[in-house]
């Protein structure tokens, strides 16, 4: 009866013509968005990394709210205890700005130092998390206080906040991780038997949550179901839409024998392409639609940038300082 | 192959498959147009064009459930019903009946049954269309049905 009656609506329905005017529009509209995106900096990943320490409240303060313009294909970097522009071309200026990238907004960059939130029209002080998305800031004050982006109101939350998209957020609370949206809240479950494992790593990416807990990385939809998984692939980064999740050994990864490369995990089809990547990962952030890999060879580092599978390294740092956070 | 290859080769399956997704016109072509626009600005990162309709359909249900959650339950429409009326009267009307239920399930159990049961997908296949796991698919079908079931106490369930 289900298929008969399925089958029978289905061949009873009839089809419009393509609305190639609405069609344009709405390709417009997603293109306009996704230049936001790729704008976004070294964005969630990075601000993934600030989110996981807490941070003392404020000790020193900027003076005002000042705009830092992020330059074409300008990647922001920490370099020397100052957060740096690396550039496509190789070379790196400053931004005059210290403390960590938390991502970028509105073409614009947003830090977090000592406490104290700065980016586009944003100022904040007491804050010890704080994640940029392409609508907005999420941030969790010393007190606990969530302000969520956009136009959604504080919210006090006894949990700590470990990642943030545009509509959801995730917080920790001993052990136990919660996907807040605005559907409701959900738990995410990394034990395989109930038993819950710390997680090392939260990262939302549009509808995709990625946790790295127990030496396993989880995918978990928008509803908290999980919905994927793999052995090992620690250090990585889920991309802004929530696609591609790139990871690539870390030292003690590679010492125990994992695959060398850098691997690009589709979410939606579980499929994996591998490019060869040299030295030990230590750190990967996307900006857009582009992937930056943080190398250690030796003493120094090495930034690589990767547009696809296409990749080629941006700058090497002999004073081994170089990170994304 | 293009988008616009692609776009016309799919659209009147994929509107079909919107349609039995949401029962309603409108939100089916709204639903399809949104998914083709995000699929047609990332054309060219999806490496294996052979997996864009499965994006597709998955998208569509993405954006059906968010929908759906956000208005909490849905509300039939006012609309004629579409079940074409072929066979003996009781037949028809027990099919719209069970058309109208269908209707009143969530997307993500609706999407579950219309892959399994009209698509003829198995398990495995319909998992990977929608992105989910096997046992998201069992559950998701065992629970349309059951709602089925108990929504339709004088009509008989009949795979």
């Amino acid at each position: 009866m289900v298929t008969k009656t399925l089958r029978e609506v289905r061949d009873a329905v009839e089809v419009p013509r393509i609305d190639h005017v609405d069609f344009a529009a709405r390709t417009r509209r997603l293109r306009r968005r996704r230049r936001v995106l790729q704008a976004l900096g070294a964005g969630a990943a990075v601000a993934a990394v600030v989110g996981a320490v807490a941070l003392p409240t404020v000790l020193r303060a900027p003076d005002a709210i000042v705009a830092t313009p992020v330059p074409e294909g300008g990647v922001p970097v920490v370099l020397d205890g100052a957060i740096r522009w690396a550039h496509s071309d190789g070379t790196v200026t400053d931004t005059e700005r210290s403390g960590a990238p938390v991502g970028v907004l509105d073409g614009e960059l947003v830090s977090l130092d000592e406490g104290v939130l700065t980016g586009p029209g944003l100022r904040a002080e007491d804050v010890r998390a704080a994640y940029v998305a392409p609508d907005g800031v999420t941030y969790q004050d010393a007190d606990g206080t969530i302000h969520p982006s956009g136009d959604r109101p504080p919210v006090a939350a006894e949990g700590r906040l470990v990642a943030a998209g545009d509509d959801t957020y995730v917080t920790q609370q001993t052990g136990t991780l919660t996907l807040h949206t605005e559907a409701g809240t959900y738990g995410l479950d990394t034990g395989s038997d109930g038993a819950r494992s710390s997680p090392s790593a939260v990262e939302v990416g549009a509808d995709v949550v990625m946790v790295a807990a127990g030496g396993v990385v989880h995918f978990f939809d928008d509803e908290g179901a999980r919905t994927g998984g793999f052995l090992g692939g620690l250090t990585g980064a889920l991309s802004p839409d929530g696609g591609t999740y790139a990871y690539a050994p870390d030292e003690q990864e590679r010492a125990r024998g994992m695959r060398p490369g850098l691997a690009f995990y589709d979410v939606g089809t579980d499929r994996t392409q591998r490019v060869r990547l040299d030295g030990a990962a230590l750190d990967l952030a996307w900006v857009g639609d582009r992937l930056v890999v943080l190398t250690q060879r030796g003493d120094e580092r090495v930034l690589t940038q990767c547009r696809g599978t296409s990749c080629g390294e941006l700058l090497t740092d002999a004073t081994g300082t170089l990170s994304l956070q | 192959m293009t988008f616009e290859e692609f776009m016309a080769a799919r659209w009147a399956s994929l509107y079909r498959f919107a349609y039995v997704l949401v029962g309603d016109h409108f939100r089916a072509e709204d639903l399809l147009q949104e998914a083709m626009a995000r699929t047609c600005v990332r054309w060219r990162s999806i490496r294996d064009k052979g997996a864009a309709e499965a994006y597709v359909r998955r998208a569509m249900v993405r954006q059906a459930s968010r929908a759906w959650r956000r208005r909490d339950r849905e509300t039939l429409v006012g609309q004629p019903p579409d079940v074409v009326q072929v066979g003996n009267v009781a037949e028809a009307a027990d099919r719209q009946a069970v058309w109208d239920e269908v209707r009143r399930l969530p997307p993500r159990m609706r999407a579950a049954l219309v892959l399994r049961y009209l698509e003829g997908m198995s398990e495995a296949e319909a998992a990977e269309a929608l992105g989910v796991g096997v046992g998201s698919i069992k559950s998701q079908t065992h629970h349309a049905l059951k709602r089925l079931r108990a929504a339709m106490t004088e009509v008989e369930i009949v795979l």
